[in-house]
């Protein structure tokens, strides 16, 4: 990033070491078979992959069918990749009407687009484009549910499925979740006792029940506290579960970057006269939430997998979808097909998260 | 180099000279910063000075501005059952600078941190500018005391950079920032195109002082010590604060650009009239640094005065042993005179302590040399030894002693001398004196004037 010295190219008329140190063979010589007891356990390791590997290989390529319709699967000895060939957008997008699914799409392509763009430094520094992130999810909320207004079919929620709900509960609850966290963590450091112990109660009070819970409260207990005639939507009820659950552990997350900021970080901003506003935003925010990348994004995983206890109170995400795909008479007992998809999708968008904190975390150590 | 501060306008007042009719009855009721501080009316003071001292120097008279902070009877102590300040009495005048030293330990960090705002008293007072801004259990918030501090450990901000961390004195406020938004009144002119122009320059100067021109866009992490010490420096001053307390600031830093930045701080200190007090343990520093140089044990103000005052007058023991690396000399009051190894001195004519060596306060258990003796004659004292005093004569008269080791400093020579008694002094020689350890030599001590404690 800075001060990085470049290193002299190595001189290639220097004398390099003999053939017998160096190179992949001695490598393998070196670290695989040094002993009798090395060669013994890196046999049996080699064993061991091939059993896998090949019942998966086999399982997932050689014996699979490719195809359409349920017909071509019949005496299958492999994956049917034929179901999710015909099944891939139920995945997606869930029962969403087949003639509108070009919106989600183009809400999801440009919310890929304002990402890549946020990559380029250049446009970052740009100031009215952060005006188009936080445009970003009214229009990708309008976009989906249209409207009389936009002139678009208006597409209720409970048609909302797959990934694009998976999607939508774990953006939202975490967006909302962690400035909601952050304060909670302050308050839980505050010196008003009431407050203090407000956030306490509450923060310990989520922690201490599971989301299952959480959500079956929101979704079943909730109308009961209101008036009749009113009737809050399916998702909004899931997704303020999820949200206020979210809170409560990003709370504790945020508490741990606190505690282990040094104390000098905030005399050091009021005795330059800073408010503690401008010390927390300018100051021991920024510290701390780099300093809890790690388990922040460790935080962030969990509840984008979490969001699949929803089909409890039975929304279709991702993980619903595959339960009711496979209800399917024509593509019964597809289950393990369905899984692996749904799982390697998960597992595309976890990687991908735990990736770029390790980016963010190279990115911003500058140690104290 | 020629440098000035530049305010953000809305810290103009900062450097304005001190007005109002408020601040002249302040000034009224201590005529001079020495004065314990809890006199405080003009009566008192007039009271004050009809009580047969001698009129002050007027070295001393100038060196005596109003008084803008005070503090008085502070106590603290932390969770233990050890005062960590005890006691604490001093007032430090407008524009001064205050050199506090003291072994480590000695609560010096915990005054700092008191006036600042950081911490509460257990007891006592702290006022400034005529306001009390710390009592038992409550306090000015440290962000509107205007008081600025350098910290001993830097503090730096690690996910600025060096620029950043300078300039982050000046951000404005959210509400200043929304005021400047919406274009709604400001309580601060808005900053025209000369003025943020001349900011600029000031914090390219002050960069430029400070040494730091060249890694402005370093991280913290990626400085020495040294360097991240000026950036705290440089941090403390941008903003141009009303009074300025320094932690150590230059302990980090090495012998020629601690001289150098020594001597260019003071220099901006004095031309923003910036209030400063300076703490460490360093006694060249805190004598060449300040205009008062107040020595502190065991959080104790012990004395406090001039510099030379308290050098060459110590009030007690403590101060006279601490500064200067002096040693004593055991001896006998006999007739007027005081009996000693290295010879026979006659007493000093009595003189009424000056309130330039006197400690201010209960704590006070100074046992000057110029107050009245206690010592009754054939009373055991101590008589101070400065290594300067003391000259050698290698073949000439006086009292014989054995060389034992000699150390090299700045252009003299220190010598360590054993007397026929055993009893180890030291000396400070010319550099090109040829004693080497294991010779002879004879010694003669010039006490002007002399200075004496009682005997422990």
């Amino acid at each position: 990033m800075n001060g990085r010295s470049s290193v002299p190219a190595p001189d290639s008329s220097a004398p390099r070491p003999p053939k017998s140190q160096i190179g992949a063979q001695v490598w393998v010589r070196k670290n695989l078979f040094g002993n009798w007891f090395d060669t013994l356990l890196t046999l049996l390791s080699l064993w061991l992959i091939y059993q896998i590997v090949s019942v998966i290989f086999s399982w997932a390529i050689i014996d699979a069918v490719v195809g359409e319709g349920p017909k071509v699967c019949e005496g299958a000895k492999g994956a049917c990749w034929a179901f999710i060939q015909e099944m891939w957008e139920l995945f997606i997008v869930g029962l969403y009407p087949f003639e509108e699914r070009y919106r989600p799409y183009t809400a999801f392509l440009i919310l890929v687009l304002l990402c890549a763009a946020t990559f380029v430094a250049r446009v970052r520094r740009w100031p009215p484009f952060y005006l188009l992130w936080a445009l970003a999810p009214f229009a990708v909320f309008f976009l989906i549910r249209g409207g009389t207004a936009l002139n678009l079919p208006l597409v209720d929620t409970s048609l909302w499925g797959g990934l694009m709900l998976t999607l939508v509960l774990a953006v939202v609850s975490l967006g909302l979740g962690f400035p909601l966290g952050i304060l909670l963590a302050l308050g839980r450091r505050s010196r008003m006792p009431v407050l203090r112990g407000l956030c306490v109660a509450y923060i310990e009070l989520v922690r201490g029940v599971p989301l299952i819970t959480v959500l079956f409260l929101s979704s079943v207990m909730l109308p009961l506290f209101l008036p009749a005639g009113i009737d809050i939507d399916k998702i909004l009820r899931a997704l303020i579960g999820i949200t206020l659950f979210a809170a409560a552990y990003l709370a504790e997350v945020v508490r741990g970057g606190l505690q282990g900021l040094p104390s000098g970080q905030e005399d050091a901003a009021k005795a330059l006269g800073m408010n503690s506003w401008q010390t927390m935003v300018f100051i021991i925010l920024p510290q701390v939430l780099r300093m809890v990348i790690p388990p922040l994004v460790s935080t962030f995983i969990g509840l984008l997998k979490d969001t699949s206890l929803v089909s409890i109170i039975g929304l279709l995400d991702l993980l619903g979808m595959a339960a009711a795909t496979t209800a399917n008479p024509d593509w019964l007992g597809r289950l393990v097909e369905a899984y692996v998809f749904v799982a390697v999708i998960y597992w595309v968008f976890c990687y991908s998260m735990s990736r770029y904190s390790l980016f963010l975390e190279r990115k911003y150590k500058t140690g104290h | 180099m020629v440098f000035r501060l530049m305010p953000r306008p809305g810290k103009a007042a900062a450097l304005s000279p001190a007005g109002g009719s408020d601040r002249l009855s302040v000034r009224f009721g201590h005529e001079n910063g020495l004065l314990p501080s809890r006199l405080r009316s003009p009566e008192d003071a007039l009271q004050h000075s009809m009580t047969p001292h001698p009129p002050q120097d007027t070295a001393a008279s100038q060196l005596a501005p109003a008084p803008i902070l005070s503090v008085s009877g502070l106590w603290k102590r932390f969770s233990g059952v050890d005062w960590v300040v005890r006691d604490f009495e001093l007032s430090v005048g407008e524009g001064e600078i205050l050199s506090i030293l003291g072994p480590s330990g000695c609560g010096k960090t915990t005054l700092l941190r008191l006036i600042a705002g950081f911490e509460t008293p257990e007891r006592g007072e702290i006022h400034n500018d005529g306001k009390l801004i710390s009592r038992p259990g409550w306090g000015v918030p440290p962000e509107q005391r205007r008081i600025g501090m350098v910290f001993q450990e830097y503090t730096l901000f690690p996910h600025l950079t060096v620029r950043e961390n300078v300039q982050f004195g000046l951000t404005p406020s959210l509400a200043a920032r929304v005021r400047g938004w919406i274009g709604g009144k400001s309580k601060t002119p808005p900053e025209n195109g000369e003025a943020r122009k001349a900011r600029k320059e000031g914090l390219v100067s002050l960069m430029a002082l400070c040494g730091l021109s060249e890694m402005s866009d370093r991280y913290p992490h990626e400085l020495s010590g040294g360097q991240q010490q000026r950036v705290a420096l440089a941090r403390a001053l941008v903003t141009a604060p009303r009074m300025l307390l320094m932690d150590e600031p230059f302990s980090n830093l090495d012998s020629g650009l601690r001289h150098h930045l020594r001597e260019e701080v003071r220099a901006i200190l004095k031309a923003a009239g910036t209030t400063s007090i300076l703490v460490t343990h360093d006694q060249e520093e805190a004598i060449n640094m300040g205009d008062r140089l107040a020595v502190m044990n065991q959080g104790r103000l012990e004395q406090v005065g001039a510099p030379l005052e308290v050098l060459q007058n110590p009030a007690n023991r403590f101060v006279a042993s601490f500064i200067g690396g002096n040693r004593f000399l055991p001896g006998r009051l006999e007739n007027g005179k005081v009996v000693t190894e290295l010879g026979e001195f006659p007493l000093p004519p009595p003189t009424p302590p000056t309130l330039l060596s006197v400690a201010s306060g209960e704590s006070n258990r100074a046992m000057g040399p110029s107050a009245t003796s206690p010592v009754p004659s054939g009373g055991l004292v101590d008589v101070l030894l400065r290594p300067s005093q003391v000259a050698a004569n290698p073949n000439g008269s006086g009292v014989p002693s054995l060389v034992l080791r000699v150390q090299y400093l700045n252009g003299q020579a220190l010598y360590t001398l054993a007397l026929p008694s055993g009893l180890e002094i030291q000396a400070l020689l010319p550099e090109s004196t040829p004693l080497r350890p294991g010779e002879r030599t004879h010694l003669r001590f010039e006490p002007s004037p002399l200075i004496y404690f009682p005997s422990e």
